[in-house]
C-alpha cells in the first residue's frame, strides 16, 4: 500500500515473496536491466558498440511513427495470448498451449471472415472477432476439462494440443482452405467486411491493438474486481482451502482455460483479420510461447503484461535494426530474450520454493 | 515437493519450448555487415555517380548461405552491387513469413529506393507495402500480382527442367525417378511439369514419384522423402524447391543416388552425386530489373527468365562422364531448338483436377 506503483505492476500486497524481499515490479526491473547488462557485455564481445547497440534499437522500436506501429503490432498478440496465460496460471494451470489456442482462434476467425458473405462490417466484423474468441475457448475448454474431471496434466495436454492445430491449419492452407487462384499455399482473402480498421495510416497499426489494450482492463477487472476472479485467485494461492471454503474448483478451472484460451483465441483473430486478412501457415511464429515469458516477466499482473509484451517487441523488432547500425549479429538479442526468460523463470522458482 | 516437480518440468518444457520457437537464424559474420558497403569510389564512379547512392534493400526467408534459393536471391544482390555503380545494398535474412511485412516497411520507411522480396509465399507483403509506398520501387522474385511500382519475376524453370528430365530418363536403370518438391506452387509445378515432360519424351517407360513435402525450409522431410524414394526403387532424384533442397540432396550423396539440384548451381552440395542442376536465374534476372530501373525503364510488369537469359542447366562439373556424350548431344540439340523457338515446352502452372 505504500507503494502505489508497486500496487498496480506488482503481486498482490500480500504475495509471500513480496514480503521477504524486494517487490514483485523492482524485480521485474532489475531482471531486464541485468539481461541488458549481459547483453551489453555480449554485444562488446562481438566488437560493437553496446550503446550503438541499444540506441538503435530504441530508435528503430519508438524513434518513428512506422517504428512505433510496428512495435505495437508485434506486441498485439504478445500481449493478447499474455492476459490469457496471466489467467490460467493465476489459477495454476500451466497452460504451455497459447500456441495453439492462437492458431485455433485464427482459423475459426478466418472461416467466419472468408466463408460468411453479404453481412455488413458492423456485424461481419465483430462476429470475425467472437468467432476467433470461440476458437480459442474451444482449444482451452478440452485441456480444461481433462485436468478437472480426470486429473490429466495440462503441460502434457496442453502442449501436445498444439501440434494438432498448427498441423491443423497448414493442412488447410495446403488443401480444404487454398486460394486456388493463386496457386500459393494461403487462403483466399477474408471479406473487406471483416477486416479489422487501420488506425494509422500507412502503417500496419490496426484496431486489434485498441482491442488488446482493452482487454487488459478487462483481466485487470476480472481478476480484482469479480467473484470469479476472486475464484481463480483462490483456487490458484490454495486449492485445498478454496474447495473447503467451497469454490467449485473443477468449475473455475475449466472456466479459466476458456476464458485463457478465448484470449489467445483473440489474438490469432487479431493477427488474421488485423495483419494477414487470410489465414497463412505458421502465422504465429512462437507468439504463445513467448507470451509465456511475457506473462511471467509481467508479474502474472495485467499492466505488467502491457509493459512486458512492449519490450519483448521491441527486442524482437530492435534485433534487426541492432544489426544494421552495430553489425551485432541477430542471435545476440535471442539470448537476451533467453536470458530474461531464465531470470523470470528463476524467480519464480524461488518463489514457490 | 510434489508440486516443485511439476513447476520444475513446467519451466523446462518452457525452455525447451521457446528454443524451438525461436527463428532459425543464421548469424551474419561480423566480418560481413548486413550493410555491405560499395566498394571504395574511384575518382572515376565518385565523378559519376549522381550525389545520393541508390539504396537497395532484400528480404529473405532463409539463410543467404543456404546454397540453394535464398543464396540465388542473395548473389542476385551482390550482382547489383558489382554491375552497378553508387549503389548501397543492405538485406535481411530468416525472416519469418509472418514477419515478412515489417521488413519490408521497415526499409520503405527508411527510404530505400529498390526494395527485393525473395519469398513465393508473402503474396500480401509486397503488394500492400508497395501500395503504401508508391514512389518506391518493388521486386517480387516469383509471385502473380504487378503493381505500377511492383515487377514480379515469373522463373521460366520449366524449361531447364525439361532438359533435367531427358538426362534423368536417360540414365535411369530402374525406370523410376524421383521428384521430391517443396510446396506445390505455379513455379515449382511448372519445374515438375517440364521435367517429367523431358523424362517422358527419351523413356516412356519410366515412372515418376512425385512428393511435396509441403515445406520450403524443412530439410529432414527432404531428407526423409529422398529415402522413401530410394528405397521405392528410384535410381535418379530431382530435388526441386529452396532449402529442403539440402536434406534432398544429403540424402542422395549416402545412397549413392544420382541427384538433380534445383534453383541454382547445386553441386557443390553433394559433388559425387549432383549431375547437374535447374538454374532458375534468379541472379540475372534481378540484376535485369534494377537496371531497367536504373535506365528509367522500370515498369511494374511479369519479367520472365528463360533459357539462357539466365535460367540454364548448371554445368556438369566432375560428373560429366556420368553423362553419356549422346544424351550430352541431345540436351544441346533440345536447348538450341529452346532458344531458337523451334521447340515449345508449355507452361503447367497447376496440378489438373
Amino acid at each position: 500500500m505504500a507503494n502505489p506503483i508497486g500496487r498496480w505492476l506488482g503481486r498482490d500486497s500480500g504475495d509471500v515473496a513480496e514480503r521477504q524481499g524486494m517487490p514483485g515490479w523492482l524485480s521485474t526491473v532489475a531482471i531486464v536491466l541485468l539481461a541488458l547488462a549481459i547483453g551489453a557485455l555480449l554485444i562488446l564481445a562481438t566488437g560493437a558498440d553496446p550503446v550503438v547497440a541499444y540506441q538503435a534499437l530504441v530508435v528503430s522500436a519508438f524513434g518513428s511513427v512506422n517504428g512505433f506501429a510496428e512495435t505495437m503490432v508485434k506486441a498485439c498478440p504478445l500481449l493478447l495470448a499474455g492476459l490469457g496465460v496471466t489467467i490460467a496460471y493465476r489459477a495454476k494451470f500451466w497452460n504451455i498451449g497459447a500456441e495453439g489456442q492462437i492458431y485455433a482462434g485464427g482459423i475459426v476467425a478466418a472461416a467466419v471472415g472468408i466463408y460468411v458473405t453479404g453481412l455488413p462490417a458492423i456485424i461481419h466484423l465483430p462476429l470475425t472477432v467472437l468467432a476467433g474468441a470461440l476458437g480459442g475457448a474451444l482449444w482451452g475448454f478440452f485441456p480444461g476439462y481433462l485436468k478437472a474431471r480426470l486429473k490429466v496434466n495440462e503441460v502434457i495436454t496442453t502442449l501436445m494440443f498444439n501440434y494438432i492445430v498448427i498441423l491443423l491449419t497448414s493442412y488447410l492452407v495446403h488443401g480444404p482452405m487454398r486460394d486456388r487462384a493463386s496457386g500459393i499455399t494461403i487462403s483466399p482473402q477474408l471479406q473487406l467486411s471483416a477486416w479489422l480498421p487501420t488506425v494509422i495510416a500507412r502503417t500496419r497499426f490496426h484496431a486489434g491493438i485498441l482491442l488488446a489494450l482493452l482487454m487488459a482492463v478487462v483481466v485487470f477487472w476480472l481478476l480484482h474486481k469479480t467473484v470469479l476472479g476472486f475464484q481463480i485467485r483462490a483456487v490458484g494461492e490454495n486449492e485445498r482451502a478454496a474447495r473447503v471454503a467451497g469454490i467449485n474448483v473443477s468449475r473455475t478451472i475449466v472456466w479459466t482455460m476458456v476464458l485463457s484460451g478465448a484470449l489467445a483465441g483473440l489474438a490469432g483473430a487479431a493477427e488474421v483479420a488485423g495483419l494477414q486478412h487470410r489465414l497463412v501457415d505458421e502465422f504465429s511464429p512462437g507468439y504463445g510461447f513467448l507470451a509465456i515469458a511475457v506473462a511471467l516477466l509481467g508479474n502474472l499482473e495485467p499492466l505488467g503484461v502491457v509493459l512486458a509484451s512492449i519490450l519483448f517487441a521491441a527486442l524482437l523488432n530492435g534485433a534487426d535494426a541492432m544489426q544494421r547500425a552495430a553489425a551485432v549479429p541477430v542471435p545476440v538479442i535471442f539470448v537476451i530474450e533467453g536470458l530474461v526468460v531464465v531470470f523470470v523463470a528463476a524467480r519464480f522458482l524461488k518463489r514457490r520454493a | 515437493m510434489k508440486q516443485n516437480i511439476r513447476l520444475l518440468i513446467g519451466v523446462l518444457v518452457l525452455a525447451l519450448a521457446l528454443l524451438g520457437c525461436q527463428p532459425a537464424a543464421t548469424p551474419t559474420p561480423t566480418a560481413e555487415p548486413t550493410v555491405a558497403p560499395t566498394a571504395e569510389p574511384t575518382q572515376e564512379t565518385a565523378a559519376m555517380g549522381e550525389g545520393e547512392p541508390v539504396q537497395v534493400a532484400l528480404v529473405l526467408d532463409g539463410a543467404i548461405d543456404d546454397q540453394g534459393w535464398n543464396q540465388a536471391g542473395y548473389e542476385g544482390l551482390m550482382a547489383i552491387q558489382e554491375q552497378f555503380e553508387n549503389v548501397e545494398v543492405a538485406y535481411s535474412e530468416s525472416v519469418a513469413i509472418a514477419d515478412m511485412e515489417r521488413a519490408l516497411r521497415d526499409y520503405a520507411s527508411q527510404g530505400y529506393d529498390f526494395i527485393i522480396l525473395h519469398s513465393s509465399i508473402a503474396k500480401d507483403a509486397a503488394i500492400n507495402t508497395a501500395t503504401d509506398y508508391p514512389d518506391i520501387m518493388f521486386l517480387w522474385t516469383d509471385g502473380d500480382t504487378t503493381l505500377d511500382n511492383l515487377a514480379v519475376i515469373r522463373p521460366m524453370s520449366h524449361e531447364a527442367s525439361y532438359l533435367a528430365g531427358l538426362i534423368a530418363g536417360s540414365l535411369t536403370k530402374s525406370n523410376i525417378i524421383g521428384m521430391v518438391g517443396g510446396i506445390d506452387i505455379p513455379s515449382t509445378h511448372r519445374s515438375y511439369a517440364g521435367f517429367a515432360q523431358g523424362v517422358a519424351e527419351v523413356n516412356p517407360d519410366a515412372q515418376v514419384l512425385v512428393n511435396w513435402i509441403g515445406s520450403f525450409l524443412d530439410v529432414s522431410a527432404g531428407n526423409e522423402a529422398a529415402r522413401s524414394q530410394v528405397e521405392a526403387g528410384a535410381d535418379v532424384i530431382f530435388g526441386n524447391g529452396d532449402g529442403q533442397n539440402i536434406g534432398v540432396l544429403t540424402a542422395c550423396a549416402e545412397t549413392e543416388t544420382l541427384a538433380i539440384g534445383a534453383v541454382r548451381d547445386q553441386f557443390e552440395v553433394a559433388p559425387a552425386v549432383v549431375l547437374t542442376s535447374v538454374e532458375w536465374g534468379f541472379s540475372a534476372g534481378i540484376a535485369r530489373v534494377f537496371g531497367d530501373y536504373l535506365a528509367g525503364d522500370f515498369t511494374g510488369q511479369f519479367y520472365e527468365i528463360s533459357l539462357a537469359e539466365g535460367a540454364d542447366l548448371a554445368p556438369y562439373h566432375d560428373n560429366a562422364d556420368k553423362i553419356p556424350q549422346e544424351v550430352q548431344d541431345l540436351v544441346d540439340q533440345k536447348r538450341q531448338e529452346i532458344i531458337d523457338g523451334t521447340l515449345v515446352i508449355p507452361v503447367v502452372d497447376f496440378a489438373e483436377e
